[in-house]
């Protein structure tokens, strides 16, 4: 009873942690965006505006209010869900990118997947038998890939299988709006493969180096040399001692699937938030650029959150079972 | 709490892991859940010691300074990775410098229609508006290069200065400021600069700046830590009590003990940042026209038609990036003792 009196106070400074941390982003992109820079008004309007129609647009946009106040509505808003009108098109932001958003989450979560399957296992094989040819391999691979730029890694994935030789799939990934995503699941095959391979290598290498430590530990020289096999060395003592770090390599990984996704979606031509972002971005429209950023910023603080509770629950049974003994 | 930062810490030692790879969007650091003090200790066992400079106490600290400088110089420059990385970086970086003389048409000039096939006159074909493939590349990696350079030289050291001060701090307001540090590693780190250049359009400034000020919490981070480091150590402690001031500590202690991991992270957040001006570039957010990254999204729709287009800028980023990281990656394993 004592344990789920921690397990909940834990719980609660994790989600604390996690709201203090989207107050201190929602902060950065705010005044980033909208209180630095020039005259919104005229950068909408163009440079042939007059003033009184630069003057509408501003109290329209509430922009002759004090800064602050913008930020407490701008903020209210957001917590309702309505971050606004889009600059660039005079309709609400929350309609434009649901669909969009809805593609990403798509091909994001397929990938997240793969990357949590592939991770754990290749970084397992390769633990093995260190220095092997499943380790040389993978970490040749990974070195390759980690060294490049997600479109590169694009580029190279449409030269090899949509283009050329073998034309497997198709090189642009142009979704049919009125159909959802996952029911033309040819088109998402290639922007969830590229996805895959930039974040997959540094998932492995992290759970490699975790795993090789503990493989290295005094606990398991001792438990090999006591004649317990290889295989239940792994499965009772290396995996659950790195159950926790390497859930936070987990949630790392989502870091890397929406800022790789940003990439790939712009090089398949793929509807998602990614290439909105980056459309949003070069039309100046900032109202847009602020709900995506928070949107991202939301997924990523939820991820950390949810690898905290589940890694803090994971040692709290380890207390138990010392406590009981 | 100790998380995190574990993983963070076991990365470090083979600096290929956690210490931050090039992933154009951020780093396996950015598992950033503040737990400074935990986080500290387990960032500071992990980063390698033998990084910093010979004890204080060492007889002749000079020759015993050099020999461990030439020890480490000896190991990097002999293993044949360093070697190939090398010739890669520095291939690319020549072709990208001195190339523009060779040139032999304008990059901006059409000379041909669009999409030609390579001929003796176009060795590398023609692009989307009929340029010269070849012109073109040889004068688009030059904006990049000094870019990137610059971005990380700011992003270090503003990064570092910041990380110096932090870990001179203590309590609250080291907390406090290590808190938000680690909030904007949390964020994947083209978000920040897309951020920058929605609120600025972009230029090489803006550009050069936004890519440094997406660096500076790594740098803060690695810094704060190895800072933290000196300040436990007895000498410090010793200069403290005989009345010498912080900043003339940080200057004389503290500055060429971090100097290791510097260093090391100043390579790291090199190719980090090359990344996402590559990256930028072909999002369409470059300061000049024809660079690597925008020649691959200009030419991406005739990819079946004229791969060369598109392909060989690929070649070029590949190899340059490729090459940066081997020796990246060999001078840290040599200087942390591997």
């Amino acid at each position: 009873m004592k344990n789920a009196g921690y397990v909940a106070r834990q719980i609660a400074r994790r989600l604390a942690t996690g709201i203090a941390m989207l107050f201190v982003v929602s902060i950065i992109v705010f005044f980033c965006t909208q209180a630095l820079p020039g005259d919104i008004a005229r950068q909408v309007l163009g440079q042939n505006a007059t003033p009184e129609q630069l003057a509408n647009l501003r109290v329209q946009l509430g922009l002759d209010r004090p800064i602050l106040v913008q930020y407490a509505q701008w903020l209210w808003g957001m917590l309702q869900l309505d971050p606004g009108v889009s600059l660039a098109s005079r309709t609400p932001v929350a309609s434009l990118i649901a669909s969009r958003l809805t593609n990403s989450l798509t091909i994001v979560g397929i990938a997240f997947v793969f990357v949590v399957v592939l991770g754990y296992g290749l970084g397992i094989l390769a633990c093995r038998k260190p220095g092997g040819i499943v380790d040389t391999v993978v970490s040749g691979i990974d070195h390759f890939i980690l060294s490049l730029p997600e479109f590169v890694v694009g580029i190279i994935v449409i030269t090899l299988l949509a283009v050329g030789a073998l034309r497997l799939f198709p090189p642009a990934s142009i979704i049919d709006s009125r159909y959802p995503a996952w029911q033309q699941p040819e088109l998402l095959v290639l922007p969830v493969l590229c996805l895959v391979l930039v974040a997959t290598p540094h998932v492995l290498e992290s759970i490699r180096t975790l795993l090789r430590e503990e493989l290295e530990s005094p606990a398991v020289v001792w438990a090999r040399l006591s004649g317990i096999g290889e295989g239940r060395i792994l499965m009772r003592y290396a995996l659950p001692n790195i159950l926790a770090p390497s859930l936070q390599v987990v949630a790392a990984s989502v870091n890397f699937l929406l800022g790789g996704m940003v990439a790939v979606e712009t090089v398949f031509a793929f509807p998602g938030i990614g290439s909105a972002l980056v459309s949003a971005v070069s039309t100046r429209d900032i109202v847009t650029v602020q709900a995506i950023a928070m949107f991202i910023a939301v997924v990523m603080v939820v991820a950390l959150m949810v690898a905290d509770i589940i890694g803090d629950m994971s040692m709290a049974r380890v207390r138990t079972k010392e406590d009981g003994q | 709490m100790s998380g995190p930062r574990a993983a963070r810490a076991s990365g470090v030692p083979a600096p290929d892991v956690g210490g931050g790879v090039p992933g154009g969007s951020g780093a396996t650091s950015a598992s950033g859940v503040p737990a400074p003090d935990v986080g500290t200790a387990a960032l500071d066992d992990g980063t390698p010691s033998a990084v910093s400079l010979p004890e204080p106490a060492g007889n002749s600290p000079t020759s015993s300074h050099s020999r461990q400088q030439s020890s480490w110089l000896r190991k990097f420059l002999f293993d044949p990775r360093t070697i190939i990385g090398l010739v890669a970086a520095l291939a690319t970086v020549a072709f990208a410098f001195v190339g523009p003389a060779f040139a032999s048409y304008s990059a901006t000039e059409i000379v041909a229609l669009p999409y030609q096939k390579p001929s003796a006159a176009h060795l590398l074909g023609t692009d989307v508006l009929g340029r010269d493939v070849l012109s073109i590349l040889l004068s688009g990696g030059r904006g990049f290069m000094v870019e990137g350079f610059l971005a990380a030289l700011v992003g270090v050291g503003v990064g570092g200065l910041i990380g110096m001060v932090v870990g001179l701090l203590s309590g609250r307001a080291r907390t406090a400021v290590l808190f938000c540090n680690d909030t904007l590693m949390v964020v994947p780190q083209i978000l920040i600069v897309l951020i920058v250049i929605a609120a600025f359009s972009a230029n090489a400034l803006t550009l050069t700046l936004a890519v440094a000020v997406a660096q500076v919490p790594y740098a803060a981070r690695v810094v704060q830590a190895a800072t933290r480091r000196v300040v436990q150590e007895d000498y410090y402690l010793a200069g403290r009590l005989a009345g010498q001031s912080r900043l003339s500590l940080m200057v004389h202690d503290i500055l060429p003990n971090i100097a290791g991991p510097l260093l090391v992270e100043f390579g790291v957040r090199l190719c980090i940042s090359f990344v996402v001006l590559a990256s930028l570039s072909y999002l369409g957010f470059s300061a000049g026209a024809g660079d690597w990254g925008q020649m691959i999204h200009e030419n991406q729709g005739g990819i079946s038609i004229q791969p060369w287009a598109v392909l060989s800028p690929i070649i070029c980023i590949a190899v340059f990036l490729v090459g940066m990281n081997l020796v990246r990656d060999r001078a840290s394993n040599a200087l942390s003792g591997k």
